[in-house]
C-alpha cells in the first residue's frame, strides 16, 4: 500500500489563555499526525490539556479573543490556522464532526431529535424533504435506535442518556465526515451503556471509512476502541505510540503511573498510586513537567526538558523522557 | 467480627413528579434490601445509576425516612436514636461525600471546617482541639500549614483528604461514602484508596463505600453487594461476585468493566437494553428483558435468595433455591 499523507496532521501546536493580564500556556507545541482509517486516543486527566488541544483543531475554543493558538494544523494538506471563519464553518459542517460528553447540553431541548438530525442533513446539501427524512431515518437505524419512526418524534429529555449519545452519533454522520472528534463521550454513561456506545463509534467509524480522535481519561476505554495512542501530561504529549505499545511496554513514567494507578477489577494487587497532584498551569516546573512526581527521578530531569521524541522505538514509539522504563535503572547504576 | 451495621428489609418509594390530571405515580427506589457491615469491614454496594444504592446511603446517615425496614448501628435502632436526638449515635456514623468541591464550605478555613465537629460536641479545650485537628492533618497526609488556607486552595485529592478527616474527627465506627473517588483524577483516586485502606486498619473502621466502579471495589471492599433497579442481586466476598460472578447481571457488569489493555477489544457490546424506569420495572426478575438466560419464569416470579456452596446469596432463578436458607436470611 502506497504511503499516505496523514489526514490530520498538527505542528508546534499551542494553546495560551489570558487570564489576568497573563499568559498561561495550556497546551504545549504539539506535534500529531492522524493516519487515515484509524482512531486515536488522546488519554490524560484533567487539566492535562487534551479537550483544549481538540478543540483547537475545529476552532471551538470559546470567547475566541482569549485564546491565542499558535503552530499547524493541516487537514488532508489545507492548513486551518488562520483559514477565514466561513471556510472553517464549511469544515465544520462537512468535513470534521464534534461529538461532545453532555448530550443534553449539545441537542436543542425544544425540537424533536428527527427535525435535528434532518437540519443536519440538509445542512451540507439541499436534498428534498423526503430525501432529508428518509436518510434521517436511515441513520437512526444506523446508530441502532429501535423504531426511528417513533424515536424521531422525541425530544431530548424524553430519551435515556445512552440514546441521546445515540442520536449525537446520527447527528455526526450526517454530513459524512472524514474525521469525527469525541471528546469524552461515554464519560457521564454507566459501564453497561458505555459498552454499547464505544462498540457503535468502532463500528460506524469503520463502516464509514472515517478517522476519530477519542478524547478520553479513561484507559479502559481507550484499550477497547484507539488504533494509535497519545499520552498528555500537563500540556504537553508524553508518549505516542500504538494502543498496544502503549498500554502493553509503556515507556514513559507518567503512562506506566497511570496504569498502574488504574484500579483494576481483575488485578487488585498491583494498585500503585502516583504520588503528588497535577501541576497548576501557573506553576509549571520548567524542565521535565513530570519530574517532582516521578519516582525515578535524576539531575537532569529537573535541569533541562527532555525532547519530545527524547526515546524513539524502531518502531516509532516516542517518549518525552530521558530514562525511559528499561533504560532508566541502567542509568542510575 | 461483630455487627455494626445492620439493613433489614428497607423500603423506600419517592413520589415521581404528576402530570396534569395523571395520577400520583411512585418510583420505588429501594425494593427491600438487607445488607450488613461487621466491624472494621469494607462493604461495597455497586451498580448503575438509578439501582438505589445512594438512596440507601442516604438512609442510613438518616437523611431520607425510609418507608419500611429497620437500621441498626451497633444493634441500636437508628431510628429510635434520632428521635432521642442522642449525639452519640451522629458521632458513631460519618459520611464523605462525592463532590469534594460542594461539600467543604468555601467560606471556612480547614481550621474551622476540621474545629466544628468537636465544637458541636464541646467537650474538648481548645487546645485540645487543635493538638486533635493536627493530628487529623497528619493522618490524612496533609501538611500542618494547611489549617489557615481555605478549600479553594486544595485540589480535588486534597479536599477528599480534608473530608476523610472531618469525618474521622469523632472517632466514628462506621464511615458511610458516596462514590468519595469518582470525582477525581485516577493518578489521585488510588492515592485515597490507600489512605481509606491504612484509616481502616488503624482505627478498626467498618465503610460502607458506594460506587459504581467494580475496579475501586475489588481494590478495597471485602465484601459486595450488587444492586440492579432498587433490589440487591447477588452478595458475597468481594472476590467471589468480582472475580467469579454468578448472576446474569453481575456477569454483565464485569463484561463492561473494561482493563486498560487491548483484550478490553472484545469485551464491548455484550449486553443489550438498558435499565427501565423504577416507575414502570419489569414484573418478575427486575433484569430479565437484559438477561440472555431469561426463562418464562422470570418474567413472572420475583427469585428469592439462593445460597450457594461458597457462602455467596445470589437472587436469580438459574441457581436452585433451598427455600429454608433463604428464608432465614431475609429475616436477617
Amino acid at each position: 500500500m502506497a504511503q499516505q499523507t496523514p489526514l490530520l496532521e498538527i505542528e508546534d501546536l499551542s494553546v495560551g489563555v489570558r487570564m489576568q493580564g497573563r499568559q498561561l500556556g495550556i497546551v504545549d507545541r504539539v506535534n500529531l499526525a492522524l493516519a487515515r482509517d484509524r482512531t486515536l486516543a488522546i488519554v490524560g486527566e484533567s487539566g492535562s490539556g487534551k479537550s483544549m488541544l481538540a478543540m483547537s483543531i475545529v476552532r471551538l475554543l470559546d470567547e475566541a479573543k482569549r485564546f491565542a493558538v499558535s503552530g499547524s494544523i493541516r487537514f488532508d494538506g489545507q492548513e486551518l490556522l488562520g483559514l477565514a471563519e466561513s471556510r472553517m464553518r464549511e469544515i465544520r459542517g462537512r468535513h470534521i464532526s464534534v461529538i461532545f460528553q453532555d448530550s443534553l447540553n449539545a441537542l436543542n431541548p425544544v425540537v424533536p431529535i428527527g427535525c435535528q438530525i434532518e437540519e443536519a442533513i440538509s445542512r451540507t446539501g439541499p436534498p428534498s424533504r423526503e430525501a432529508a427524512r428518509r436518510e434521517m431515518l436511515r441513520l437512526l437505524d444506523e446508530v441502532k435506535i429501535p423504531s426511528p419512526d417513533r424515536r424521531a418524534l422525541n425530544y431530548p429529555h424524553e430519551l435515556s442518556g445512552g440514546m441521546r449519545q445515540r442520536v449525537m452519533i446520527a447527528m455526526a454522520l450526517a454530513s459524512r465526515p472524514r474525521l469525527i472528534i469525541a471528546d469524552e463521550p461515554t464519560t457521564s454513561l454507566d459501564v453497561t451503556i458505555q459498552s454499547q456506545i464505544l462498540s457503535l463509534l468502532r463500528d460506524v467509524r469503520r463502516e464509514n471509512g472515517m478517522s476519530m480522535i477519542f478524547i478520553s481519561h479513561n484507559l479502559g476505554a481507550v484499550a477497547a476502541i484507539a488504533d494509535d495512542v497519545a499520552v498528555m501530561y500537563a500540556g504537553q504529549i508524553v508518549e505516542t505510540g500504538t494502543a498496544e505499545e502503549i498500554l502493553a511496554s509503556p515507556r514513559h513514567p507518567y503512562t506506566r503511573g497511570l496504569l498502574l494507578a488504574t484500579p483494576r477489577v481483575d488485578r487488585p494487587s498491583e494498585l500503585r498510586p502516583i504520588p503528588g497532584n497535577v501541576p497548576r498551569f501557573d506553576a509549571m516546573p520548567s524542565a521535565c513537567r513530570f519530574a517532582p512526581r516521578c519516582t525515578g527521578v535524576q539531575e537532569i530531569c529537573t535541569q533541562k526538558p527532555p525532547a519530545p521524541a527524547e526515546f524513539r522505538s524502531p518502531t516509532g514509539q516516542r517518549a518525552r523522557c530521558f530514562f525511559p522504563a528499561g533504560e532508566r535503572y541502567v542509568a542510575s547504576a | 467480627m461483630s455487627l455494626l451495621l445492620e439493613v433489614l428489609n428497607l423500603r423506600k418509594s419517592f413520589a415521581a413528579s404528576r402530570t396534569f390530571l395523571a395520577p400520583r405515580r411512585y418510583v420505588r427506589a429501594i425494593d427491600t434490601v438487607s445488607l450488613s457491615v461487621s466491624r472494621g469491614e469494607a462493604v461495597g454496594l455497586i451498580g448503575e445509576s438509578g439501582c438505589g444504592k445512594s438512596t440507601v446511603a442516604r438512609c442510613v446517615m438518616g437523611l431520607v425516612r425510609p418507608d419500611a425496614g429497620e437500621i441498626l448501628l451497633e444493634g441500636q435502632s437508628l431510628a429510635e436514636a434520632r428521635r432521642r436526638r442522642s449525639a452519640r449515635t451522629h458521632e458513631r456514623l460519618q459520611m464523605v461525600f462525592q463532590d469534594p468541591y460542594s461539600s467543604l464550605n468555601p467560606r471556612m478555613s480547614i481550621e474551622a471546617i476540621l474545629m466544628e465537629p468537636y465544637r458541636i460536641q464541646g467537650k474538648l479545650s481548645a487546645r485540645e482541639m487543635k493538638e486533635r485537628i493536627l493530628r487529623l492533618l497528619e493522618e490524612v497526609s496533609l501538611p500542618a500549614d494547611s489549617l489557615s488556607k481555605y478549600p479553594q486552595h486544595f485540589s480535588g485529592g486534597q479536599r477528599q483528604r480534608i473530608s476523610i478527616a472531618r469525618a474521622l474527627a469523632l472517632q466514628p465506627s462506621l464511615i458511610v461514602a458516596d462514590e468519595p473517588l469518582s470525582a477525581l483524577d485516577v493518578s489521585v483516586q488510588a492515592q485515597i484508596i490507600l489512605l481509606m485502606k491504612k484509616l481502616q486498619l488503624t482505627h478498626d473502621l467498618g465503610f460502607l463505600l458506594i460506587s459504581h466502579d467494580l475496579g475501586v471495589v475489588r481494590n478495597f471492599c471485602t465484601r459486595v453487594a450488587v444492586m440492579y433497579l432498587g433490589r440487591i442481586v447477588e452478595e458475597g466476598s468481594a472476590r467471589q461476585v468480582l472475580d467469579e460472578p454468578r448472576h446474569p447481571y453481575t456477569v454483565a457488569l464485569r463484561e463492561a468493566s473494561l482493563p486498560p489493555d487491548i483484550s478490553a477489544r472484545d469485551r464491548l457490546n455484550k449486553i443489550q437494553g438498558e435499565i427501565p424506569s423504577a416507575l414502570e420495572p419489569p414484573t418478575g426478575c427486575h433484569f430479565h428483558p437484559r438477561c440472555p438466560h431469561a426463562m418464562a419464569r422470570c418474567k413472572v416470579e420475583v427469585p428469592g435468595w439462593s445460597v450457594l456452596t461458597d457462602g455467596r446469596r445470589v437472587a436469580c432463578h438459574l441457581y436452585p433455591q433451598d427455600a429454608a436458607v433463604a428464608a432465614k436470611i431475609d429475616q436477617g
